[in-house]
């Protein structure tokens, strides 16, 4: 059920005592940050969406469930060194799963990550790290929400296969090959060149398949993603991405990429992150140019294959691209590299920074909390709740089902 | 219930494939590794064990659940180590429906190759259920299946960090000893020849310990670092595998006011044979007439409701590891890894594991966790009451996890 969830109102760490255990900060609001988006519903359509809410297993691809300091990354530039999960804006989100994300390079990073959010969680009963498909269905039947852990690049490996197994033994779920810079398995979406998945790579792809663990390729250069879906013995899952037909980005994956994904029965979600991927009919940030990608993928691949990531936050997401501070990963449009000449020929590159020069935040889907806004769209532009269940849910359970063990 | 349990028949690792992903080899019998102990019990005494392990929950403080190599660790198999291979079967078989697992564990690296391993094999299968909550505790009982408290023997892996508490707990850990039995940040080992008692890194991962939920164990520390931690703690403390120093004088034992102070504060004494069992006046040979000494005695000075089991055994040739094992990550003085040094006369005499099974096979009637149950046979033997018999093989061990885990 997407509604009455069981939050006890629990909030991160209270099982310690602030100032002496952790460091207090102010943090974001995580409900009513900004005003509603309005998509002209009549009262009967917006109860239609509370059934579907209701009555469906509602899965986000892909979000990061933690709450933002206040005024973080523009007016303060320092996190605290734990997560604030966002219990009180999940449980309002209507969302019963969902993949949550540690950009995370270093194998360190993953099991703070890890750690941290586990000895949080099991402070409480409300939200479930889940191990298990069971976990999924019970957060569904009982009121709760399940998280998989999710991390975005597969670096923590490096170059020994049993890291695989450590990091399923924390509960890590889920695990992007490469980010947008490469790493030992494959190349990275903002690279000059895709190598494609390297022997390392290979043998990565057939551990995480024997294992159990969800493989995602959102990130990855388009040589690297079509190399892992054929290697993979597994659907492969595009959490967070879109087409670069719409988009003409290396952020985007290209519409072949997108088939052989959906080909072997994966799942491709879109995205909006802090910028949106702006599309020709809608050149501004906002829900819309989400709701245009699922459109056109629903044409291009079919209902059973697309889902929705759409990879917020709760805080200035757009004020990380604006001028956040230095992140462990940085494509060249930010800081991290020297300055390098990039042949012309390319693909256009991906250029978060100037996505973000002249926007607040997306309207419509702004944090976690507006997920089921993807609902209140798909109705208005009149499609049918067959079609919505799936997108919005089933088509991942399957995924799921098919990938992990139990 | 003890018996029935639900294994499904699946050992560890089943989800890759040997040597392609791991290293394979033959592994130490599980079942039937030696004659049965013979107790004199009639049939009807026989029964009335059954039917203690059918209808009561049963705990078993402290084990370790690997198996070892075939000839391990004589023969040393030429690999690294690194997955283990837990003794499903023997586990099916035992009556154990909750077990406090054990890695001696020096290194926060070494720990989490221990933890993260045996979570992903535990994830591929419905027997064991590594415990986080005491709901999974109930459920083990309660579904033919065996819930595994994940324990570290030593803490060493905190260091000077205290948020380690909470990661540690984060990936599963669910139980701490203090010091094992050589000295960490934290307090003295029992092994040492002075005790310095508990350090302030230590007073704070009590502290960080009791909040977060983790229960606390002193088995292997000094006796002043384990009663500073007794009164440090706001929780009950849990002394899961040692014995009274008492019945058998040495640094391995604890001392009566140490076992009573536990008690005091509604802990819970676990006694404990290990590779060599800690030897009575009454029973000098090593069997496992020594734990139920122990226990006897333990019953009398502290009461029923603070005494339990935790044998310490293994599916495998435990005592070579004290003969002649490999290098440990810790070794007392007593065996290698320390330069010779003079002990002063006046202490207590240290723990001489080597000393201890120089002639010895196997520890008679406790010589691997699937002989756990064989406690209750004895104590069937020595005539202890039903509710006493309850409450040493689980009740008082629930007492202990009910009160220390916020969930």
């Amino acid at each position: 059920m997407g509604r009455n969830k069981k939050w006890s109102g629990y909030t991160s760490w209270s099982y310690l005592t602030p100032k002496v255990d952790y460091d207090v900060v102010e943090l974001e609001k995580q409900v009513d940050r900004f005003p509603k988006y309005d998509f002209g519903l009549t009262k009967d359509q917006e109860n239609q969406v509370e059934k579907i809410i209701v009555n469906n297993i509602l899965i986000d691809l892909h979000e990061h469930l933690n709450v933002f300091p206040e005024g973080y990354p523009v007016k303060i530039r320092a996190m605290p060194k734990r997560q604030f999960k966002g219990f009180e804006g999940l449980a309002r989100s209507g969302i019963d799963v969902v993949f949550d994300n540690c950009v995370c390079s270093t194998y360190e990073n993953v099991i703070n990550w890890a750690g941290m959010s586990m000895a949080d969680y099991d402070h409480q009963d409300f939200v479930i790290p889940a191990r298990r498909v069971d976990d999924l269905l019970r957060a569904f039947k009982e009121g709760k929400v399940a998280v998989i852990h999710t991390i975005e690049q597969a670096s923590a490996i490096d170059r020994d296969v049993d890291r695989v197994d450590l990091l399923y033994g924390f509960g890590v779920r889920s695990m992007g090959v490469v980010y947008s810079e490469s790493n030992t398995l494959g190349s990275g979406l903002a690279e000059f060149g895709d190598g494609g998945l390297t022997d390392i790579g290979y043998d990565a792809i057939k551990r995480m398949n024997k294992t159990g663990v969800i493989i995602d390729v959102s990130h990855a250069g388009s040589k690297t993603a079509m190399d892992t879906i054929q290697a993979s013995e597994k659907p492969i899952l595009i959490s967070h991405c879109g087409s670069r037909t719409l988009t003409n980005s290396t952020r985007m994956l290209p519409d072949e990429v997108l088939k052989a994904c959906a080909e072997k029965n994966g799942v491709v979600g879109v995205e909006v992150a802090g910028f949106a991927p702006r599309t020709a009919k809608h050149p501004e940030g906002t829900i819309e140019t989400a709701l245009e990608h699922l459109k056109y993928l629903l044409e291009l691949i079919g209902e059973d294959h697309v889902g929705v990531g759409p990879d917020t936050l709760w805080g200035d997401h757009a004020g990380l691209y604006r001028n956040g501070p230095i992140g462990e990963v940085r494509s060249r449009g930010a800081r991290g590299h020297y300055k390098r000449e990039r042949p012309a020929h390319l693909v256009k590159e991906f250029n978060t920074g100037e996505l973000v020069r002249n926007l607040d935040y997306i309207k419509g889907l702004e944090s976690p909390s507006d997920f089921t806004n993807v609902i209140r769209g798909l109705i208005r532009d009149g499609y049918s709740d067959k079609v919505i269940k799936k997108v919005m849910g089933t088509n991942a359970l399957r995924l799921i089902k098919e990938c992990w063990p139990i | 219930m003890g018996r029935n349990k639900k294994w499904s028949g699946y050992t560890s690792w089943s989800y890759l494939s040997p040597k392609v992903d791991y290293d394979a080899f033959p592994l130490e019998k599980q079942l039937n590794r030696f004659p049965k102990y013979d107790f004199g019990l009639s049939n009807d005494q026989e029964s009335h064990v059954e039917e203690i392990i059918e209808k009561n929950i049963i705990i078993d403080l402290h084990e370790h659940l690997d198996v070892f190599p075939e000839g391990y660790p004589v023969k040393q198999p030429p690999f690294e180590r690194r997955r283990q291979f837990k003794g499903f079967e023997g586990l099916a078989r035992s009556g154990i429906d909750v077990v406090f697992d054990n890695c001696v564990c020096t290194t926060y690296e070494n720990v989490l190759n221990w933890i993260g391993m045996s979570m992903a094999d535990y994830d591929h299968q419905d027997f064991v259920i590594p415990a986080r909550k005491l709901d999974d505790i109930l459920m083990a009982h309660k579904e033919g299946k065996v819930a595994v408290i994940h324990t570290i023997e030593q803490a060493s892996a905190i260091d000077r960090d205290v948020d380690k508490v909470d990661l540690l707990y984060g990936f599963g850990i669910r139980s701490m000893g203090i010091v094992y039995s050589e000295s960490n940040t934290l307090g003295s080992g029992l092994a040492e020849i002075g005790d310095g008692g508990l350090t302030d890194v230590g007073y704070d991962a009590v502290k960080r310990m009791n909040k977060t939920g983790v229960i606390i164990d002193v088995s292997h520390a000094g006796s002043k670092t384990a009663m500073d931690t007794i009164q440090a703690s706001d929780k009950p403390i849990l002394i899961s595998h040692c014995g009274s120093r008492t019945l058998w004088n040495t640094t391995r034992m604890l001392p009566d006011e140490v076992l009573k102070a536990c008690a005091e504060k509604n802990g819970v004494v676990g006694v404990e044979v290990a590779g060599f069992a800690p030897r009575t006046k009454q029973h000098p040979e090593a069997s496992i007439e020594c734990l139920l000494d122990h226990l006897k005695y333990l019953v009398e000075i502290l009461g029923p409701d603070h005494v339990g089991a935790g044998p310490d055994t293994l599916w495998g040739d435990h005592q070579s590891l004290y003969r002649n094992g490999p290098i440990h990550e810790i070794r007392p003085r007593a065996a290698r890894g320390h330069y010779k040094r003079q002990r002063p006369s006046n202490l207590t005499p240290a723990h001489n594991s080597a000393e201890e099974v120089k002639d010895l096979d196997y520890v008679n009637g406790l010589e691997s966790p699937s002989d756990f149950t064989n406690i209750i046979r004895g104590l069937a033997r020595e005539g202890f009451s039903d509710n006493d018999i309850k409450k040493i093989m689980g009740l008082n061990g629930l007492r202990i996890i009910k009160t220390c885990w916020p969930l």
